[in-house]
């Protein structure tokens, strides 16, 4: 797993760039990472999937916890470029009502 | 009727949890399911074993058992040969994985000793063909 992030100051908006496998070997890294930038500028989130391929229910934990943050604050979680496969298990788990997701074509 | 059978014994590490995921998806691709049932199947075998790990503290390995049948359905067995793990709460993380583990496999039976889960049977019914190449 990479993550890359840039704070785009115009849209008060972390943009965040996800590459590779999330799992529960790695999820509490991005845990660490989304709590910290949270810190740094409580702005929205915009999560960039398309190098995404895979998130397990440890990494959709992440996920949650990280939106209840910025919740408090009033922000919110868009997930974008999401490969069907994987909006599949959001789906399921009924996540897709929870956070705004665009599904790559 | 049983035609083929695969056994992996693996630590019960995170950082194997890639590995499980790999091999389930090359068998299911052996077994000619569709791309769509294959991420399926990895789905709920990297679920099973998560849940096992987040569940038990001193756990250290994890065995994962695959029957291939007659009709080329495939059976996985995801369960620990650790006699004393200590059970801990569950999580809403665990609560996820068996919800994923039941909409993604067929059938997802749980491996229940003294009221508490200590492994998963999956079943995914779908492959089309196990001829030797």
């Amino acid at each position: 797993m990479d993550i890359r992030q840039e704070w785009n100051e115009q849209n008060n908006t972390w943009n965040i760039f996800l590459t590779g496998e999330i799992d529960i070997y790695n999820a509490p890294e991005l845990k660490t990472s989304l709590l910290d930038l949270i810190k740094q500028k409580k702005g929205n989130i915009q999560i960039d999937c398309a190098d995404l391929k895979y998130i397990d229910s440890t990494g959709l934990g992440v996920l949650i916890s990280a939106l209840r943050q910025v919740k408090d604050y009033d922000g919110s979680i868009t997930i974008k470029h999401l490969k069907p496969y994987i909006y599949k298990i959001f789906n399921i788990t009924g996540l897709d009502k929870v956070f705004t997701i665009e599904v790559q074509e | 009727m049983k035609l083929e059978e695969i056994n992996i014994k693996l630590p019960a590490k995170p950082e194997y949890m890639s590995v499980a995921r790999l091999t389930t998806a090359a068998i299911a691709n052996r077994m000619g399911f569709t791309i769509d049932d294959i991420e399926d199947l990895k789905v709920a075998v990297s679920e099973a074993c998560s849940f096992l790990i987040r569940q038990f503290s001193d756990i250290t390995n994890l065995t994962i058992d695959y029957q291939i049948d007659t009709n080329a359905d495939i059976h996985v067995t995801i369960a620990s040969s650790d006699a004393d793990v200590v059970n801990r709460e569950e999580s809403r993380e665990s609560e996820l994985s068996l919800f994923i583990m039941e909409s993604v496999a067929d059938k997802v039976t749980k491996v229940v000793d003294n009221g508490v889960i200590r492994g998963f049977s999956i079943l995914k019914t779908g492959g089309n063909s196990l001829e030797h190449e």
